[in-house]
């Protein structure tokens, strides 16, 4: 063993000689050193928290970026559901050798885009809007058969030009319509309803006043007939096509108005189930006044929950607002103030109530409502029902007998 | 006694008298002297980035000689890994061309001590070379003094068989 141990020695020390001992090895320059983190944690602590912080932002970007979009598309929707809509159509009537005519206009600037003539001797009146701003109706009335109407139906394009104006099917109702409100088409163009004065030569109408619906695609009409006191005007659909919202005059002496009423209709069954009606038991009385006020109109709600109308006591206007004496003359602007307020059709309740400038004092007041039920197309122009701000006028819509969008 | 940070020129001091000592202990470990030398500047570069904390500034040979044991431990396990794939770029102070330098009778002990595992070859090295006695060699290797004395008989005994069969 000492042996080998003397061997061992031997070796490493000749091994270990091999290693000049006179080459210089200086020592090497210190290296910078790692500067540590602010916090003195080096970087590569760090590196996890970053990596953990980056794929946190990824998510969270990811999640923002999602959620943005869903409710930019949301909003879109929304938006383009309650944008106002983009044409309206007028009646004009015939005056100083012009024929009347119906003129599609566009909602902002008023401007005229299209018009479709009357025929000779016949006059338009009323119009009525269906929900998709394209299809339109109007009555018209033959100037030398008086007490007889006809529904025509108009499409136009999106550009606002008039592409058809045809006459719905079905013979002409015999009868005149005068009021405001006195034709109004379902959201879906399917169904007008209209409400007449009989004829007095005719023995079955010169009972008064009639209420009807008619099927535009097939011409089949149903209509109610009622006492010469009563007259229906102010008609207007709800949004899903299942309520007819109108106002039912009772005429006193020398065609005044004694008492008006706010009603409600449920036209959702078929055209058969309705036959058996009576207006007054088969619609629902919301709201009704005395002859010192005065409802001018409606504009129904999209679930026929709410209805927008404009009272006024009639004290401030003398003309009646239901006189069956209208024109165009009559529509001079006023400055007389009416309540226009949002009524529960449940319980008749004011929900929300606001002043409406110049409306009442026309012979023909104008309040109609497009598909969102968000705005109103009033006789001083187009008023935004979300907000305060006061009806931005619509040039021309003065000049019009009837206007409907 | 409370341990203080030794202090950069005492570290430098110490390069300049051990050095050679301290390359001369890692080639006989790695087996060539541009590797010992590697692993010697890089131990004394470590040591002034983060000086050690010491109660006794008489221990800091001791401390810088298991530094550089276990940098030899580092270099030859990176030359494993690396000599899958080349060649030693110096030859080692056991291979035949360093016969004529070292003679045939030390070369044989050498290869025989390469062929030991690495406790056992580190034993001898700090025993037979530097002259530890077993509390500085198990300072040094970071193991306790018996089984520093466990290791060195059996490293002998490998080593012998080892000639022996170098003899053959």
């Amino acid at each position: 063993m000492k042996d080998l141990e003397g061997r061992l020695r031997d070796a490493l020390r000749a091994a270990a000689d091999t290693v000049d001992e006179t080459r210089p090895r200086p020592l090497p320059a210190r290296r910078p050193r790692t500067r540590p983190g602010r916090a003195g944690v080096p970087h590569r602590l760090l590196m996890p928290v970053f990596a953990a912080g980056a794929i946190v932002l990824l998510l969270a970007g990811f999640v923002g970026v999602k959620g943005l979009r869903d409710e930019q598309v949301r909003r879109s929707a929304q938006q383009a559901e309650e944008r106002m809509p983009r044409f309206f159509v007028a009646s004009v009537p015939s005056a100083d050798g012009r024929r009347s005519r119906l003129e599609i206009r566009d909602s902002g600037s008023g401007r005229v885009l299209d018009a479709e003539p009357a025929e000779a001797g016949a006059d338009f009146r009323e119009v009525a809007a269906a929900a998709d701003n394209r299809t339109f109706f109007a009555i018209s009335e033959r100037l030398s058969a008086r007490c007889q109407i006809a529904i025509s139906r108009l499409s136009v394009s999106d550009s606002g030009t008039i592409t058809s104006s045809d006459p719905v099917p079905g013979p002409g109702v015999d009868g005149t319509a005068r009021g405001s409100g006195t034709l109004a088409v379902s959201p879906d163009g399917k169904m007008v309803s209209y409400g007449i004065r009989g004829c007095p030569e005719s023995s079955e109408r010169s009972v008064g006043g009639v209420f009807g619906v008619l099927d535009t695609g097939t011409g089949t009409r149903t209509e109610w007939l009622g006492p010469g006191t009563l007259e229906y005007a102010g008609m207007s659909w709800s949004g899903d096509g299942r309520y007819l919202f109108f106002v039912r005059t009772v005429l006193g002496d020398r065609d005044s108005a004694e008492r008006q009423e706010l009603r409600r209709i449920d036209l959702s069954g078929d055209a058969g189930d309705r036959a058996g009606y009576q207006v007054e038991r088969g619609s629902t009385l919301i709201r009704g006044v005395d002859a010192s006020r005065t409802i001018a109109g409606t504009a129904a709600g999209k679930d026929g929950r709410e209805v927008v109308t404009v009272e006024a006591a009639t004290a401030v206007s003398p003309s009646p607002s239901l006189s069956v004496r209208g024109s165009a003359d009559a529509w001079a602007a006023a400055a007389d103030t009416g309540d226009l307020l949002r009524i529960s059709a449940a319980d008749g309740r004011v929900l929300r109530s606001r002043d409406q400038q110049g409306m009442v004092s026309f012979d023909h007041p104008l309040l109609k409502g497009d598909a969102s039920g968000r705005y109103l197309l009033t006789n001083t122009g187009a008023l935004d029902t979300s907000g305060d701000e006061p009806a931005r006028p619509i040039s021309g819509l003065a000049d019009v007998f009837d206007a409907d969008w | 006694m409370t341990p203080h940070v030794v202090a950069v020129p005492a570290l430098t001091a110490l390069y300049r008298e051990h050095q050679v000592g301290l390359i001369r202990m890692a080639v006989l470990l790695v087996g060539d002297e541009a590797t010992a030398e590697d692993v010697v500047q890089d131990v004394f570069l470590r040591l002034q980035d983060r000086p050690p904390r010491l109660d006794d500034e008489g221990k800091l040979l001791a401390y810088v000689r298991a530094c550089v044991l276990n940098g030899c431990r580092m270099a030859l396990r990176r030359r494993r890994r690396m000599w899958g794939h080349t060649e030693p770029h110096a030859p080692p102070v056991w291979s035949a061309e360093s016969a004529a330098m070292l003679g045939e009778d030390r070369r044989e002990v050498l290869r025989a001590l390469r062929r030991l595992p690495r406790r056992q070859r580190e034993a001898l090295v700090l025993r037979y070379y530097l002259e530890l006695d077993d509390e500085e060699v198990a300072r040094a290797m970071g193991v306790r003094p018996g089984t520093v004395r466990s290791t060195m008989v059996r490293a002998l005994a490998a080593l012998a068989r080892g000639l022996e069969e170098e003899d053959r």
